[in-house]
């Protein structure tokens, strides 16, 4: 009963910013980038038509902040769908298979945490410069290792459940179990580790591109609004609390949606 | 005799929308008595239990007269003596364990909250426990089942109750573990006057502790009798079914043949420490071999072993024809065909998203066998082999009965026409009744079939039914093997005279 309130209040949450995100911009007159050079700097209200105010170039911050919750979406699901087919497609296996080619994937994994993420991700993105596909790749592939090390314990799990060793004496091999039992019933558990891997995403994203690490001009993320409402902060505070706000709420939705999903998809016993 | 202790009138309780699981009980306990309840899962017995301690699911609906030492037990009350004077012990000593703190802390703590100042080794002592300080040191997961289950009833004394509820409390343990346990309650009560609600249902735990039976049946009493009544002249139809169920025909004769199973000197390990060494039998075509002994003895990786799902090293080995560890991968898959298993936990035994004809066809579509047609004809075929409808075909599990779920693993094990079927307890986890229906199953394929059976339990009524040789394992050893009735008639070893008397009350 509480998981399905929680799960109707972070559908509708949800849904609600999505849906903001996707037709909020066209129910004003403005686009991203219009300067109002008369209304520099203004604070939140109705009557001059920035209902949120405006940024120090006349910018409308309504706007921007959808705008760029589209954005950081996007990016986060794109991260959050390559995390989950490489994770998915990496910890089965690993999972599935066992012993000996199972120990040496998840050192290699290891070894690959290991590495300063930061670093990495900077590297790439000063070589080959500040692209959404780019930066949708590295993001997934961080997310990918966690993901990978919970789906490679659950096959673990899964591998030695009488059905599974019921296949084997069957005759079933490797492949067979991987695509017929453990994948698919794998599914809802990645299922609920992407409503984490997505919000996740989303903030690491959002912390490169407040670095200034993100996305180049014109396309502006949560983070980068971020970054502009911290240079504000003083004059405009508005500036910042729009986009920290609707990110904020974004993460809580995530999460409710996430603890919904669990207590829905992975009752063990029961 | 005075009032009784707990006297309980027309208790009624359901949850939310769904019907009432119980429909008016009554019963009484007196001071130092031990009532039984019985009946299968789903009867309500455990019901009866949360309901006394007030441990019912949120939105419950209880209705009733109880009444604990003369006084009226409400909401409020049973909060009161809750954990008090009345306690309970529950079947999964494990989870009921905090895991990471010492016993001797746990114990500790609550004797302190019950205002006693006796050293925990003392309370160790009293559940039969050794009380050296290097047990009380010891975490949940470094005990036994049964020592674990002593724990947990030494927790439950501390607060010196007046009633102790047992829920299942042997349930999970082996039968020498089991017998210990119950060893314990009898002696806690008599020492102690300690009233004993004993829910189980294991009929020789019951037999072996309790004064009174009460027998449930749809949440109503079916019956109640004096211990020795009820099994020396049942009261109740259903009582009568029950007892029946639990006494099993004598086992069939074996059929004279060439030897499929010839296994000489097998060893393997489990997690990288022994679990087999020096095993050998032979078993002839269409016979019966039992396996038996306590938890850890082995029998599950002598089980895998013969399955080769896990790796054995034998001095000779043939399962059918052949050594599966020398196979090619092709050969083997080909051996396969004629040794399967059916293992114990129904409820994942199939794959949960599977309908129950896709996970009879699987093997048949493994081996590339027939087109879709007639894979549906065999599965007809397979679910009538198993006394299953036909209309089961679409069912998933969870819409099964654990007895269902089980019938439906033993005819995907039977799709490929094995001559070796090997069965991991695969009756422990049902009801009485429905074992004693897969026994019969088990038997008649056995014959119809022409089967070699494998039947790993710790159950030796089953084993005494259904095999004609029985093998007793210990710590990974075989410490006598031999015809069954003989085995039992006449145990030479010292286990399986402890396994035995262990099991034997009747």
């Amino acid at each position: 009963m509480i998981a399905d309130r929680s799960l109707r209040i972070a559908i509708g949450l949800f849904a609600l910013l999505v849906c903001a995100s996707l037709v909020g911009p066209w129910l004003r007159p403005f686009d991203a980038w219009h300067t109002d050079w008369a209304q520099l700097q203004i604070a939140p209200g109705i009557t001059h038509g920035h209902w949120l105010g405006s940024d120090a170039i006349g910018r409308d911050v309504f706007v921007r902040t959808l705008l760029a919750g589209r954005v950081s979406l996007l990016l986060g699901f794109g991260a959050g769908g390559v995390a989950l087919l490489f994770g998915l497609a990496y910890g089965a296996l690993a999972g599935t298979l066992g012993g000996a080619a199972e120990r040496w994937m998840m050192r290699a994994l290891d070894v690959v945490s290991a590495l300063p993420f930061l670093l990495i991700v900077v590297l790439l993105l000063t070589l080959f410069g500040r692209s959404s596909v780019l930066l949708v790749l590295a993001v997934g592939a961080y997310a990918c290792i966690d993901l990978a090390r919970m789906l490679r314990a659950e096959a673990a799990r899964l591998r030695v459940l009488p059905f599974v060793q019921a296949a084997r004496a069957l005759g079933a091999g490797p492949w067979w179990l991987l695509t017929r039992h453990i994948g698919p019933n794998l599914l809802g558990f990645a299922l609920v580790y992407l409503s984490l891997a997505v919000p996740q995403a989303i903030l690491v994203e959002s912390f490169l591109s407040f670095l200034g690490l993100g996305l180049d001009e014109p396309s502006v993320s949560l983070g980068g609004l971020l970054a502009e409402g911290v240079q504000e902060l003083e004059d405009a505070p508005w500036v910042l609390l729009a986009p920290a706000t609707f990110l904020s709420l974004l993460l809580v939705a995530f999460t409710l949606l996430g603890d919904a999903l669990r207590a829905r998809l992975m009752v063990r016993s029961a | 005799m005075n009032a009784p202790l707990l006297s309980v009138r027309a208790l009624r309780v359901g949850y939310h929308r769904g019907a009432d699981v119980l429909h008016g009980v009554d019963f009484d306990l007196g001071r130092g008595e031990c009532l039984a309840v019985l009946g299968e899962s789903g009867s309500g017995k455990s019901t009866i239990a949360r309901a006394l301690i007030g441990l019912l699911p949120k939105g419950a609906r209880v209705d009733g007269d109880l009444h604990f030492d003369a006084a009226p037990l409400d909401g409020a009350r049973i909060a009161a003596y809750r954990g008090r004077d009345i306690a309970m012990v529950f079947q999964d000593a494990a989870a009921s364990l905090h895991p990471l703190r010492r016993i001797g802390v746990q114990l500790d703590e609550a004797l302190r909250r019950a205002g006693r100042t006796d050293a925990v080794a003392t309370a160790l002592r009293e559940v039969g426990l050794d009380a050296a300080p290097a047990l009380a040191a010891r975490y949940p997961h470094e005990l036994s089942g049964g020592q674990r289950q002593r724990v947990m009833i030494a927790l439950a004394l501390a607060s010196s109750p007046r009633l102790l509820i047992a829920d299942e409390v042997t349930s999970a343990l082996d039968p020498l573990a089991a017998a210990g346990v119950l060893d314990l309650l009898d002696r806690l009560r008599r020492e102690r006057g300690l009233s004993l609600l004993f829910i189980s249902h294991d009929l020789h735990a019951v037999r072996r502790v309790a004064d009174r039976v009460l027998l449930l049946r749809a949440g109503r009493v079916d019956a109640v009798a004096d211990t020795a009544r009820f099994f020396a002249a049942p009261p109740s139809a259903a009582a009568a079914a029950l007892l029946a169920a639990a006494r099993r025909s004598e086992p069939p004769s074996a059929v004279p043949g060439d030897a499929l199973l010839h296994v000489q000197d097998l060893a393997a390990d489990y997690a990288q420490s022994p679990a087999l060494r020096d095993v050998s039998f032979e078993l002839p075509r269409g016979a019966a071999l039992g396996v038996v002994g306590a938890s850890g003895s082995g029998k599950s990786t002598l089980a895998r072993v013969l399955l080769a799902l896990q790796r054995g090293r034998a001095r000779e080995l043939r399962i059918a024809g052949a050594d599966p560890f020398v196979l090619r991968a092709a050969a083997r898959k080909a051996w396969r065909r004629k040794v399967q298993i059916v293992f114990q936990d129904p409820g994942n035994a199939l794959d949960p998203r599977f309908r129950v004809a896709d996970s009879l066809r699987e093997p048949l579509r493994l081996h590339g066998l027939g087109d879709a047609a007639a894979q549906h004809a065999k599965v007809r075929d397979l679910l009538a082999a198993v006394r299953l409808d036909a209309t089961l075909a679409n069912r998933r599990p969870h819409e099964l009965s654990g007895g269902q779920k089980q019938r439906v693993a033993i005819a995907r094990a039977l799709a490929l026409d094995p001559e070796v079927l090997v069965c991991d307890e695969a009756v422990s986890a049902l009801d009485l009744s429905v074992q004693a229906e897969i026994l019969d199953l088990l038997r008649d394929l056995q014959h119809t079939r022409g089967l070699t059976l494998v039947f790993i339990s710790h159950d030796l009524d089953a084993v005494r039914a259904l095999c004609d040789r029985v093998l007793v394992l210990e710590h990974g050893r075989v410490v006598e093997q031999g015809e069954t009735r003989a085995v039992f008639a006449q145990p030479q070893h010292a286990h399986t005279r402890a396994l035995l008397a262990a099991c034997a009350s009747a």
